[in-house]
């Protein structure tokens, strides 16, 4: 997925059958859209049940004859996520720590392996944004549309993701 | 006139820069070390992120997701569909008097067998049929008595003697994950007796049945044992019932 994707394709083509449409967001979101959660609520599990939630809702939506975007995607996304992690802390299921972040598929770089113990360190909003941001390439515009702040907030918050993630890292400052 | 933090904050976002926006960065990278050493990092940082997130293999859990969207879809559109919704609630319906008959006359046989067969000890149920101290005998013509009693493969499933540390959701998604395009009917926590496996008898677990593919059996009923204490899958069997 690139950026010049997300400007293009956001929105599904109007003509497709709403299963057709519902299929197309899948294929193309569905990989990006479980990584990021999977990063966001540390789950594999509970990442799964999220993406098919929010897939289920986007099918609602385009039901009712509303557009769904993946800004809106990403957004029901991480609002399901949020939910999740908080149902987590509920019931203590999930880690005290919620930078224990799940266990890396083996066999992995050591290189790999030290990026994921740096951002096991991190908050799930810190992750969140250098996910965002570096590996699904969204522009600061559009993660403001996503997490509901205005641009500016989320240039703010993106220095900062990214000097607590190098701190993490023990890249030399 | 930009400031040094200005920089610093585009520094970070240079992929999405304008060109007059990155046109001003190199120039004041030439002239500023942090910055330039801070450009290098994060650009380190975003390679870093990006092999870090390939390094999650997410395709076949994308395909598992697809496959429960399209079932949750594919049954809200069943029931959208009076005549089909009619019929498929009434297969239940047809299934169940047909093994409760297969039952009934499985029990009323005069071989024995079925007399014979030891039933599950439990304080909180009734006895076999003609066993001295029975509670209730089994009413003729029903699928099973009002107690928590099911057959599986041979297995019994005794009313639970504890609570269980994982829920019911997480014991269908395991299921689910074992056995992708699963329907699952009942879910229920049962302590299992069953001699002939160890591997679940004694056992505090979920009991998920449903009907999915079988191996070399095409589709049929299943029944998969998830232990309750830690939510992990112990084994599948084929199943009569619910």
């Amino acid at each position: 997925m690139t950026a010049s994707e997300h400007e293009s394709g956001a929105t599904p083509d109007p003509s497709h059958h709403i299963d057709g449409q519902i299929e197309e967001l899948m294929t193309h979101y569905g990989g990006a859209l479980l990584r990021f959660l999977i990063l966001l609520v540390g789950d594999r599990d509970a990442a799964e049940d999220c993406a098919q939630d929010t897939f289920i809702r986007a099918y609602n939506n385009l039901q009712k004859g509303r557009p769904v975007t993946v800004h809106w995607l990403y957004k029901v996304a991480r609002n399901r996520a949020l939910d999740e992690l908080q149902h987590g802390r509920r019931e203590q299921t999930q880690s005290e720590s919620l930078g224990d972040l799940v266990a890396l598929p083996s066999p992995v770089s050591a290189v790999t392996a030290s990026v994921h113990r740096a951002l096991g360190q991190l908050s799930p909003g810190d992750r969140e944004i250098l996910y965002l941001f570096s590996v699904d390439r969204f522009k600061t515009a559009d993660i403001a549309v996503m997490l509901g702040i205005s641009p500016e907030a989320v240039r703010v918050r993106l220095l900062r993701a990214r000097r607590r993630f190098r701190l993490a890292y023990g890249a030399p400052s | 006139m930009t400031d040094h933090s200005t920089f610093e904050e585009m520094v970070a976002r240079r992929d999405e820069l304008s060109a007059p926006e990155e046109a001003a960065l190199r120039d004041h990278l030439l002239v500023c070390v942090a910055c330039k050493h801070d450009a290098e990092i994060y650009a380190e940082q975003d390679s870093l992120l990006r092999m870090h997130a390939e390094a999650e293999p997410v395709d076949e859990r994308a395909i598992v997701v697809r496959t429960r969207v399209r079932q949750a879809i594919g049954r809200r559109q069943t029931h959208g569909m009076p005549i089909l919704r009619h019929t498929i609630r009434a297969l239940p319906v047809a299934a169940v008097l047909t093994i409760g008959a297969a039952f009934a006359l499985h029990s009323y046989l005069p071989t024995g067998h079925s007399v014979a067969r030891p039933n599950p000890v439990s304080p909180t149920q009734p006895g076999p049929r003609g066993t001295p101290g029975a509670k209730t005998p089994a009413t003729p013509g029903t699928t099973m008595p009002k107690t928590r009693r099911w057959r599986v493969s041979g297995v019994r499933l005794l009313r639970p003697d504890g609570n269980a540390r994982v829920d019911r959701r997480r014991a269908e998604r395991v299921t689910h994950r074992r056995w992708p395009g699963i329907h699952i009917r009942k879910v229920v926590l049962a302590h299992v007796r069953a001699p002939n496996m160890p591997a679940v008898n004694g056992r505090l677990c979920w009991v998920v049945f449903g009907r999915g593919r079988l191996p070399a059996a095409g589709h049929g009923n299943l029944a998969v044992f998830v232990d309750a204490h830690t939510g992990r899958f112990v084994l599948a069997a084929a199943s009569q019932g619910p």
